[in-house]
């Protein structure tokens, strides 16, 4: 049984439609995000989940029960916001203790378990500090342990490390992820940061303009995006758009025939001959070969993939289906450590190629090039 | 330059502060002064305190402030409090308006008050005395207890609230173990404000005070015309260093409220 779902359910602020049609299904003990850009309603969906908001049609259900008439504070959910929005005249005990006892538990047993929060947080011997005395890493993880001790059937967090700088939110995500599974606690958060969720998430729903775009693991919604809008906002993609010209199956490749002149091949399945198709193909799949012939002749054949020998502008030749590549001239190299990602332009247009950074004669702008990848990272988007 | 611009501030400094407190400067010495014809050197003593106590009408209307004023801080800061709250929270049709309307009691000269309100309390049957005086003073104290205690809500997070609800605590306890304890300070001070009104309001006063029920600004001012004892500066003296404190209690939690 799903630990929170929801069915159908549509919001809206006068003419703005923060949630349409939204139907999510989140399993028992699953670290679920909600991932969007700014106003795609993403915060809407969870503030209608903590009750916080009425939804306009739909249904929602908590543990198997529906919670259309029941109040935020009987929904049994935990919350921890994106401000903490911890109780600034109370104490770190004070602030921990009052989900206990607002629900009447024993004093005894509210020490016991906010000494047990507190060790779970590493924050133990700091019950008597204020809100304002703690830093902005440890607000965070007393806003957590506030939100977890009552045991909720569900916690909710909206943007929990946007607060913290860099550095203190890689190593946040890393201690949420822990907590998390050591708790075992189904648990829905809210982030525009895809890396985060790539990083936390079991599975990731990506918004758009109020719509579930696409729901799936982050491998899945990374490699194989539904809409040209997830593979964008999930990282960098390099488009491809134009008509199908072979639908593939059987071990072929499906083809399509580009803007650019160029015919792509994909692994991935196609709509029928003649219908329009977006294929992507993300820049670290991308490989760059230096060419020595500026007029953009063939690459060396150790660096070649089998097969793959079609030119800018020549069409698949008979007997080379398999791979994916054009010649092209890198226009701008951007280094940045570990990863060097390459603009390389061809047809009048930019393609971005990330490359690690394990060659020790790396390219430089202006050199001609061979950019190659393979049909099965070429994926098929809906535009 | 910068020498001469530090003296000259200092100055500038000085004669504001004189010119603000030097007249309660000399009633208070005054006070302290044996003599009744402000004579000096001043001679040290304690006789018109002393004869303070024996004052059974300064004593009486001094008594009266004391409860009105404390009458007035309670019914103004519940109610202020709560329009306060209501401005805070929700929206509604004419609030703007209702809003705007809370400052004319604030511009409009106490004297003009004093009237209309002499007038419509004979009107409707209400009349003159300490009940009189307590709805004048309420009218008079609530915008400025919805003024402070709204710029205390200002600064309120109402996320502080989601979180109540979302660990389990009903509206109820939530307003008592939330909402309230955190405007708490603004709440005192609006209260301290609506007492030090209640309590310094004269002309108000003077218009419905029935027959014989004075306050104390009221009694001073009848005692004045009638011929100007140090009583009156020991009992100034008393209301100043009260006033004052209120006054400052009231800045101290301000500014706590205002910088959280």
């Amino acid at each position: 049984m799903p630990a929170v779902t929801l069915e159908h359910v549509c919001k809206r602020f006068g003419d703005v439609v923060a949630a349409d049609d939204v139907t999510l299904a989140i399993e028992e003990g699953e670290f679920f995000a909600l991932l969007g850009p700014s106003g795609s309603g993403k915060t809407t969906v969870l503030r209608l989940i903590a009750g916080f908001l009425k939804p306009d049609s739909g249904r929602i259900t908590i543990g198997g029960q529906a919670v259309d008439a029941v109040p935020p504070y009987q929904r049994d959910i935990g919350m921890v916001f994106q401000s903490y929005a911890l109780f600034p005249h109370m104490t770190v005990y004070g602030n921990l203790a009052f989900g206990l006892s607002v629900r009447g538990v024993p004093k005894a047993e509210i020490r016991r378990r906010v000494q047990e929060m507190l060790e779970l947080v590493r924050l133990p011997g700091m019950e008597n500090r204020r809100p304002h005395q703690l830093s902005g890493g440890q607000q965070q993880r007393v806003a957590l342990a506030r939100a977890l001790i009552t045991n909720p059937k569900v916690v909710l967090l909206d943007e929990p490390l946007a607060a913290l700088d860099k550095r203190l939110r890689e190593a946040m995500q890393v201690e949420l992820k822990q907590i998390q599974r050591q708790v075992g606690i189904t648990a829905i958060f809210v982030t525009h940061d895809q890396e985060e969720a790539l990083t936390l998430a079991d599975r990731i729903a990506i918004m758009n303009q109020g719509q579930v775009e696409q729901v799936g693991t982050p491998a899945d919604v990374y490699e194989r995006p539904r809409t040209a809008f997830v593979a964008g906002f999930l990282g960098d993609a390099n488009f491809f758009a134009g008509r199908v010209t072979a639908a593939g199956g059987g071990g072929r490749p499906g083809e399509v025939a580009t803007e650019y002149g160029l015919v792509v091949r994909t692994a991935h399945p196609l709509p029928p001959v003649g219908q329009p198709a977006t294929l992507i193909v993300r820049p670290e799949r991308m490989r760059l070969v230096a060419l020595a012939d500026p007029d953009g002749g063939r690459p060396g054949a150790a660096e070649e993939p089998p097969g793959a020998g079609q030119r800018a502008g020549d069409p698949a030749g008979a007997g080379e289906p398999a791979g994916n590549g054009f010649a092209a001239r890198v226009q701008q190299v951007i280094y940045s450590g570990k990863t060097i990602k390459y603009v390389v332009a061809a047809f009048g247009h930019e393609f971005q190629v990330m490359e690690q950074n394990r060659d020790d004669r790396p390219l430089a702008a202006g050199d001609p090039v061979w950019v190659a990848w393979s049909p099965s990272h070429t994926v098929v988007v809906q535009p | 330059m910068r020498f001469l611009g530090g003296v000259a501030g200092r100055a500038y400094l000085a004669l504001m502060l004189a010119f603000l407190y030097l007249p309660i400067v000399v009633m208070v010495l005054m006070a302290f002064n044996r003599s009744s014809l402000y004579t000096l050197p001043i001679e040290w003593d304690l006789i018109w305190f002393r004869s303070l106590l024996h004052n059974q009408r300064l004593l009486q209307a001094g008594l009266n402030s004391v409860l009105l004023a404390t009458a007035t801080m309670v019914v103004s800061t519940f109610l202020g409090t709560l329009a306060a709250l209501a401005f805070h929270r929700y929206e509604f049709r004419g609030k703007a308006l209702l809003q705007a309307l809370l400052l004319p009691p604030i511009a409009i000269p106490w004297l003009i008050l004093g009237t209309a309100m002499l007038i419509f309390f004979f009107w409707v049957g209400i009349g003159r005395g300490l009940h009189a005086m307590l709805l004048g003073h309420v009218a008079l104290s609530l915008p400025y207890v919805v003024m402070v205690v709204g710029a205390r809500l200002k600064g309120f997070d109402r996320t502080l609230e989601e979180a109540a609800y979302s660990l389990g605590a009903n509206p109820w306890q939530t307003f008592l173990r939330v909402t309230v304890p955190v405007i708490l300070p603004g709440v005192v001070a609006a209260g301290l404000f609506a007492f030090t009104v209640s309590f310094d309001m004269f002309v108000v006063s003077y218009f419905l005070a029935a027959p014989g029920v004075a306050t104390l600004p009221v009694e001073i001012y009848t005692a004045i015309r009638t011929g100007l004892t140090p009583e009156i500066n020991a009992l100034s003296t008393i209301i100043i260093v009260v006033s004052m404190g209120l006054m400052l209690a009231v800045a101290r939690l301000y500014n706590f409220a205002g910088d959280k």
